[in-house]
């Protein structure tokens, strides 16, 4: 198999939040919202995340673009330019460098735009800092733009509640692609919209990946949607990964019971695509104390007696001749002798 | 057998005056719920089905008002006319929580953060009942135990914020079901939810219906949930009922252009990347737009000149399958998605 140029690579990753009580706010503990994280995002691929609220989908992506920072672990960018960077980094140059090459589109485009700035106004700055001298030169970047992202070029003065979810939506789409990023991290991009303009945001994206060879970092909490647009899926549960591999591996095998469980509680339209239910009980535990052993063996059916006691590790396979990662004590008995000899390197 | 019906709407108008200008968001609905059937409103935000819901239960802001049309709820033999009534009047009251339920989307926004989950169900069963308040708090623990609550006993002392928001929507559903309402109107109640906990909520939902022979009134934007939970679907589309029938006949043979768009627009879970999306164009129209055709036709691909000048009455496909449309999708004429 060619060897796929990996742009973001995340080995351990832990980012806490520590929870302060009382008045002198003394740190009682922590919130372990992403707890050992090893990714790696090839270039040009749609890496999906998915996972229920809480698995700490949201607060890796927001650390990989530095809005958060990590207690341990590294982040690595590689690149052309620079070779490879490591995040957080403090240098200006690389920083600024970054900061182009990793753009954030957010759930809410309502709350994530600012409503004083015009569309062209939001854009005008970053267009600035990158050099773009004349200003006509500027609104003929952003009319690009925005004719890119199937919206009309009289919006360019508009302001954002003059537009609809969707049109806001495909905004915030186009002031992340102005700096001419390499990744684009989608978080939850097309959740709060309706069903019929989600189609079209979806439709926009799978269009720009193969316009302009973006890498996606795609967020979602919905099975169907990360199913059609992704390349790889990676399931969260509790600030870990408990499986990765293929969209179309996964979805064939779903090794992991939390994957499964998953897949059974979707809704579906399609009698044919209608599974067995597992209906899990409980919720999912406290980040803040997890369990000991596998987070998800409190409501695992499958759960054996090492489960309790032993977190297991995110373990290295082949299936169809191509990489596919579970952490599961269970799954392992049954993959033993798939299990990759180039394990501990991901 | 004929079916108990327990709710019936015909010809529903409700209107909101702001800003000096009249919207029209309910332009004529009609619908029936019948007893221990789930009936589904599905549309885009905007289409009026949370003022359908919010008509029924008289829980319009005071800027709206029920135009003209009927509400009627079957109690015992006798028919209530909820639009007659004063809506902060004393039988309205009665009727709510004790006949009809509602469970709203956000629990933590329906649920009061300064009373216990406790107090907040006890109180329900008070007003509406005449049972001690010992008596009363039996029933809540029950209740809650019946949702699936562990130690109910302790669980009914805890406020609010204590409560995940899986069980936070159970306490709804408890605090809903604690009078055996006639009607459960269900306001997208797992839209702030996982699946793994809508799937809870849903068995939960499945299981009362059955029990207790409630109507349910689900409003919803996901056809999953749809085609799981429905027995009777209606769509809606800017105030308009535009397709109703039974899940079969409006999943399976959709014939207004709008339920086939949604259709085509959701990703199917197992198809993976072969499926095509496809969306419907542009987005939903000016509700102040007052051009005489059909409300859909500036995002139809099956318009036909008619439909620039009038809006189509309701026409039978078969049976109880409705359509308001011009030009229906007829069986077989697009192939639906492979």
């Amino acid at each position: 198999m060619q060897e796929r140029e990996v742009v973001l690579e995340i080995s351990g990753l832990k980012t806490y939040f520590p929870i302060k009580t009382g008045i002198f706010k003394r740190t009682s503990g922590f919130i372990k919202a992403v707890d050992g994280v090893d990714l790696k995002v090839f270039k040009g691929e749609t890496l999906g995340i998915v996972g229920e609220s809480g698995c700490g989908k949201t607060t890796l992506c927001k650390t990989i673009v530095m809005l958060n920072s990590a207690c341990e672990g590294k982040i690595l960018w590689h690149d052309d330019e620079f070779g490879s960077i490591q995040l957080p980094t403090k240098d200006k140059k690389q920083l600024k460098h970054i900061r182009n090459r990793i753009q954030y589109v957010f759930q809410d485009p309502q709350s994530s735009l600012n409503p004083a700035f015009t569309v062209f106004g939001a854009m005008d700055d970053a267009l600035k800092v990158n050099g773009v001298k004349s200003r006509k030169e500027r609104r003929q970047i952003v009319c690009d733009l925005l004719r890119s992202v199937n919206m009309r070029e009289d919006a360019l003065d508009l302001y954002p509640h003059e537009f609809s979810g969707g049109q806001r939506q495909r905004i915030g789409i186009a002031r992340a692609l102005c700096v001419k990023p390499e990744l684009l991290i989608c978080d939850e991009a097309v959740s709060a919209l309706d069903v019929s303009i989600q189609a079209q945001v979806l439709h926009l994206l799978c269009d720009l990946k193969n316009r302009l060879g973006l890498t996606f970092l795609f967020i979602t909490h919905s099975l169907s949607v990360v199913e059609y647009i992704s390349d790889r899926i990676a399931v969260m549960y509790l600030g870990r990964i408990v499986e990765l591999g293929d969209t179309d591996d996964l979805f064939q095998n779903m090794f992991h019971p939390y994957t499964q469980a998953l897949r059974s509680a979707v809704p579906v339209v399609d009698d044919s695509q209608r599974t067995t239910r597992i209906l899990l009980s409980g919720d999912v535990p406290n980040p803040a104390d997890p369990p000991p052993g596998c987070a998800f063996h409190e409501r695992c059916w499958r759960c054996m007696p090492e489960c309790k006691v032993e977190t297991p590790k995110l373990r290295s396979y082949k299936v169809n001749d191509k990489d596919y990662y579970v952490a599961c004590h269970e799954v392992h008995e049954k993959l033993k002798d798939k299990e990759n000899e180039t394990n501990g390197n991901k | 057998m004929q079916q108990e019906i327990v709710l019936r709407i015909s010809n529903l108008h409700t209107n909101f005056y702001t800003n000096m200008r009249c919207n029209k968001v309910l332009k004529g609905v009609s619908l029936e719920v019948e007893r221990g059937k789930t009936l589904c409103i599905v549309g885009e935000s905007g289409c009026g089905k949370s003022v359908t819901a919010a008509s029924v239960m008289r829980l319009l802001p005071d800027l709206a008002r029920i135009e003209s049309g009927e509400i009627v709820l079957y109690d015992e033999g006798r028919e209530i006319h909820i639009e007659a009534l004063d809506k902060y009047g004393k039988s309205m009251s009665d009727l709510r929580g004790s006949k009809i339920a509602m469970i709203f989307q956000d629990p933590m926004s329906a649920l009061n953060p300064v009373y216990s989950i406790g107090f907040q169900i006890i109180e329900m069963i008070k007003r509406h009942t005449k049972i001690s308040a010992s008596i009363a708090k039996e029933k809540a623990v029950s209740l809650l135990r019946e949702m699936g609550i562990s130690s109910p006993e302790t669980r009914i002392k805890d406020f609010p914020h204590q409560f995940s928001g899986g069980m936070r929507q159970r306490a709804m559903i408890a605090m809903a079901m604690s009078c055996e309402p006639k009607l459960l109107i269900a306001d997208e109640p797992t839209t702030a939810l996982d699946v793994t906990v809508q799937a809870q909520i849903f068995s939960l939902m499945e299981k009362l219906k059955k029990e207790h022979g409630t109507a349910v009134m689900m409003i919803t934007h996901d056809m999953g949930v749809v085609a799981e939970m429905a027995d009777d679907v209606v769509v809606m589309y800017m105030g308009y009922i535009v397709e109703r029938g039974s899940v079969q006949q409006v999943l399976k043979n959709s014939t207004h252009p709008y339920t086939v768009g949604l259709m085509r627009s959701i990703p199917m879970i197992g198809k993976g990347k072969k499926q095509k999306l496809q969306p419907i164009r542009g987005c939903t129209a000016d509700p102040y737009d007052t051009s005489p055709g059909c409300p859909f036709v500036t995002r139809c691909d099956f318009s036909i000149q008619l439909c620039h000048e009038c809006i189509p009455e309701e026409s039978t496909v078969s049976g109880n399958h409705k359509v308001r449309c011009h030009n229906p999708i007829q069986k077989g004429a697009v192939d639906a998605r492979t």
